[in-house]
């Protein structure tokens, strides 16, 4: 009976996973979770130092909770500080001077540009961009006299030693009215807060009123800005080779005129400032600049750096465990030894969940061998050969056995005979023409896929569980990780408290429960939120079921199938930006290279899948394997996007293989090819 | 007896779940399966099956509104700004210093004695309004003048009684400008009764026949009539067992909502009764005098 005023005093424990918006992360909290993605599989080929210092504008890309936000703001001046006062005995300024650039953060928050479009478009339409660029220009400015004043505080430097000069400098270099009569720095910066207010009152206001938009100037970027800096490295000689970043997050919700205002700032960069630019994809955002025939070269204007580009499952999976020993050793309650491993376990016992499943019954060896036509009628033969091939001990085997005497050519009893000493010579470890054989389907081909398929014929869900499990399920993407085992810690600390304290770790159908959970509501959140939200739901629900089809076939002829196939070339307009933004938001995703479209086609194209997180949703594999993968045609596509009707799939997958074979044989597991160069 | 549910009525695993996540985004109050449990057991199959009983009870807890202390705080900051703008309003006040002047003048004051929880959330509302402390009075000490603005903070009125009782034996002899009783819940029977004393309501959440759990307009059993008046005999009959005076809460007010320092009298006793029952928000009762206490003083000795 908790409900007490006592107990709502009680230390009460935080679920160490709770913040997952590097939006709303304090910067102490930034910087205590930080895990270095620079020179590891996440950021290939680019250290931190390189990102810091790079004259040349950088654009970092990459899908939704990758981890852009994070990266910008750990290089930005509130962290930046916090990296100080860590370093005990290190000034703020020698800190800023070893690490020779200062990056000022700044969102392109959607409602925020389109409130400022609107209402200064409605003022002048052709002068509104060059509102916004006062108004850039002066966020700017007030971030980098902040800096001074904050050195000035802290006694790393005496602004009034350098004050007369410095301002005379300024008056002199820059043609702005308002400061021409400024004394200090203080003044300046007055001016500056004045502007900034006037144009937030302004934007208040203006919807009431029909008042004129009259800045007492307006600023070009960098006319302010650049000259600051300049001076500042003249009387801070610890700052002249300092970089100045501004640091742009969610690049793609800017309008097109506003990107390209960025583009024309990227090609036209200064000594001292540079950009650093935070994305989605490539294919959203314009290379346009404003000067209708320059268009943005990368490694001329610009370097591109993708995150999670070419990771690999190991480097993933050694990201997310640092990810999670950070957050871990916050709370005194779970800080443990063996981390997340310790706490989730490392990969499903998917022997011990057939035998579960199974709980000795048969039905499942009844229906695969069903499949058989010379088999199906015959009861008594059906019981010698389970009588056979039976393994009640390992689901997992007994039914390769019967998979074995299905697909055989050979009479159903010597093949059943024919398993039966394969799979003891692989449990005795001793000799046998076909073991070698049944180790590759016992522990490779088919483990995965025989779960999936005899929970279906039990009625049950495949679980999902296991840090391994959770890693293919994030698929690179820490805001997944993250999420992930914040539903799970939350599902254990209602379901199994006192278990959870004790042990240290969360039981398998706590974390399947919280996996199961999070998937769903994962997928409807974002269809809810997003444009196409409805159309984007049915296609993904479609596709999703046609796999689950795949999955639930009892000859397991394709196993683990769940990537599809379609030419995009082929869709109207209207579906390819559909398609857009499934992508951008990752709901589909398409492999980063450019693979044979199926095991029997000799052609390279496209494969995507759907989002891995969301494969509990349908009980399917998170794993990527070659092999099948489902073609859908434009009208398909089409189709599947307007309502719920899923496409037959499995049976004219079995027409196609069974023009091209004779025998299925899928060996082409984990073979990728080469990119297109 | 098995209750017939229809199809879409939730079962118990998905009510669970909500309720997870209730307790984890909305309550923030340490609660877990096990305590659930616990209460569930309470549910024995007295009245019909024992696992439909426990069906229905997770069916109204889930439909409970947890008031937790962060939206106490909130809501005693919108309680205060409401109470500005009909000060504002009603005095045709629009200079800053002639508020600040108005608002020296309010004496604030909690309902009922000093130890009971109108002090706490008195505590409350003087953090979120920010106002000194020498604004604050006890009821029956309230330094009222002609000039003043005597304001009563208070969680819930529903009858509407207590806070009459409060205004005729602290404030009705007493100089005053205004009369304010800011309450986080009233109901519209209270609000007129108190109205027609001249008293200003203010309140954040207005009840009505839709909170109350069996009635006719009752929002719990929009969604499923058919089961409203079997599951209103079930909680009623538990309800004469562990409270026999108030089976279905004093004046049988049917609600489902409490606080984190407190649960009322008027919610359903299934969820607030001690009485050979486990609550699942307990309620502290009032001890009205020496007579009712029961002091085990060689506990202490």
């Amino acid at each position: 009976m908790p409900n007490n005023f006592t107990s709502q005093l009680t230390d009460t424990f935080d679920n160490p996973f709770d913040d997952i918006n590097a939006n709303i992360i304090e910067p102490q909290k930034i910087l205590s979770l930080w895990c270095t993605p620079f020179n590891t599989g996440v950021l290939k080929d680019m250290d931190e130092k390189k990102f810091r210092t790079q004259k040349l504008p950088i654009i970092l890309q990459g899908s939704r909770g990758s981890g852009k936000t994070t990266i910008l703001k750990y290089f930005s001046y509130p962290v930046l500080k916090e990296r100080a006062n860590e370093r005990n005995g290190q000034s703020l300024l020698s800190v800023i001077k070893s690490e020779r650039s200062i990056g000022f953060y700044f969102r392109c928050d959607d409602s925020f540009v389109n409130t400022f479009k609107s209402i200064f478009e409605n003022q002048s339409p052709d002068k509104w961009l060059s509102f916004f660029e006062h108004y850039l220009e002066l966020s700017f400015c007030k971030q980098i006299i902040s800096v001074l004043m904050d050195l000035n505080e802290v006694q790393n430097i005496c602004i009034k030693s350098f004050e007369y000069k410095f301002i005379q400098n300024i008056i002199k270099e820059v043609n702005i009215a308002p400061i021409s009569s400024a004394t200090t720095i203080q003044d300046i910066f007055n001016f500056i807060l004045t502007e900034l207010r006037y144009i937030d009152t302004y934007k208040n206001e203006s919807i009431f009123s029909n008042v004129i938009f009259t800045p007492s100037a307006l600023l070009k970027l960098y006319s302010l800005s650049d000259v600051l800096i300049n001076n500042i490295s003249i009387f801070v000689a610890e700052l002249n080779k300092t970089i100045y970043l501004i640091l742009i997050d969610e690049f793609e919700n800017l309008t097109e005129e506003l990107q390209q205002f960025f583009n024309t700032a990227i090609k036209f960069s200064k000594q001292s400032i540079s950009l650093r630019i935070g994305r989605r994809s490539e294919g959203i955002v314009t290379k346009a600049t404003i000067n209708q025939t320059e268009y943005l070269r990368e490694k001329h204007d610009y370097f591109l750096v993708e995150i999670n580009k070419g990771q690999k499952f190991e480097d993933q999976k050694k990201y997310f465990t640092e990810i999670a020993f950070k957050r871990l050793c916050i709370s005194s309650k779970l800080c443990h030894s063996d981390g997340i491993l310790g706490l989730l376990g490392d990969k499903e016992d998917l022997d011990e969940e057939c035998r579960e499943i199974c709980r000795g019954r048969q039905e499942h060896l009844k229906q695969i061998l069903s499949e058989k036509n010379s088999i199906s009628s015959n009861a008594e033969l059906k019981d010698q050969i389970i009588n056979i091939i039976k393994n009640p001990n390992n689901p997992i085997a007994e039914t390769i056995n019967a998979l074995w005497v299905i697909r055989s050519k050979d009479d159903v009893l010597i093949s059943a005979q024919n398993a039966k000493e394969a799979m003891l010579a692989f449990f005795n470890k001793t000799a046998h023409p076909n073991v070698k054989k049944y180790i590759n389907d016992y522990e490779n081909k088919y483990r995965y896929s025989i779960t999936v398929l005899l929970s279906s014929i039990y009625k049950r869900k495949k679980l999902y569980y296991g840090f391994n499990t959770i890693a293919h399920l994030a698929d690179g993407n820490p805001r997944t990780f993250i999420n992930i085992c914040r539903t799970i810690i939350s599902d254990a600390l209602f379901y199994e408290k006192n278990r959870f304290f004790e042990t240290k770790s969360i039981s398998k159908e706590s974390q399947n429960r919280a996996i199961s959970e999070f998937s769903m509501s994962e997928f409807e959140n974002v269809c809810s939120i997003i444009k196409y939200g409805n159309k984007i739901r049915n296609l993904i629900l479609n596709v999703g079921n046609v796999f689950a089809e795949f999955h639930k076939d009892k000859k397991v002829r394709y196993p683990e199938t769940n990537q599809f196939v379609f030419n995009k070339l082929e869709l109207s307009d209207d579906l390819r930006n559909i398609i857009n933004t499934s992508e951008s938001w990752s709901m589909i995703i398409k492999r980063e290279k450019t693979q044979r479209v199926s095991a029997s086609i000799d052609r390279k194209g496209d494969i995507y899948y759907i989002n891995r997180a969301f494969s509990p949703i349908f009980n399917i594999s998170y794993r990527i394997r070659g092999g099948v993968n489902v073609r859908f045609s434009s009208d398909e596509i089409t189709r599947m996007m307007v309502s719920l009707s899923t496409e037959r799939k499995l049976s004219q997958q079995d027409k196609l293989e069974s023009s091209t074979k004779n025998d299925i044989q899928l060996s082409l597991f984990n073979q990728e090819d080469r990119p297109n160069e | 007896m098995a209750i017939d549910f229809p199809d879409n009525f939730p079962n118990i695993e998905q009510m669970l779940g909500i309720l997870q996540k209730t307790i984890e985004k909305s309550w923030k109050i340490e609660i877990d399966i096990d305590d659930i449990y616990s209460w569930l057991n309470n549910f024995t199959g007295q009245f019909c099956d024992a696992e439909d009983e426990k069906r229905i009870a997770l069916w109204i807890l889930c439909n409970y509104t947890y008031y937790n202390p962060d939206d106490i705080n909130h809501l005693c900051k919108i309680l205060y700004k409401n109470f500005l703008h009909d000060v504002i309003v009603k005095n045709n006040l629009y200079e800053e210093d002639s508020i600040e002047k108005e608002l020296k003048n309010v004496c604030f004051s909690s309902i009922g004695s000093a130890s009971e929880s109108g002090g706490l959330l008195l505590y409350h509302f003087r953090q979120q309004a920010n106002i000194s402390i020498d604004r604050f009075f006890y009821p029956t000490s309230i330094d009222s003048t002609s000039e003043n603005i005597v304001v009563f903070i208070d969680d819930a009125t529903l009858s509407g009684g207590t806070a009459l009782r409060t205004f005729f034996k602290n404030v009705e002899n007493i100089p005053y400008k205004s009369i304010y009783y800011l309450t986080i819940i009233a109901s519209k029977e209270a609000v007129e009764k108190l109205s027609e004393k001249g008293i200003n309501v203010i309140y954040c959440t207005l009840v009505d026949e839709r909170n109350k759990c069996f009635s006719d307009a009752s929002m719990v059993f929009y969604r499923f009539p058919e089961l409203k008046d079997l599951v209103k005999n079930i909680i009623k009959n538990y309800g004469e067992i562990i409270e026999h005076e108030m089976p279905l809460g004093y004046k049988d007010g049917e609600y489902c909502f409490g606080f984190y320092y407190n649960t009322p009298n008027n919610s359903l006793p299934i969820f607030w009764s001690s009485n050979n029952w486990k609550p699942i928000f307990a309620r502290k009762e009032k001890l009205q005098n020496a007579k009712q206490l029961h002091f085990a003083a060689d506990r202490y000795i």
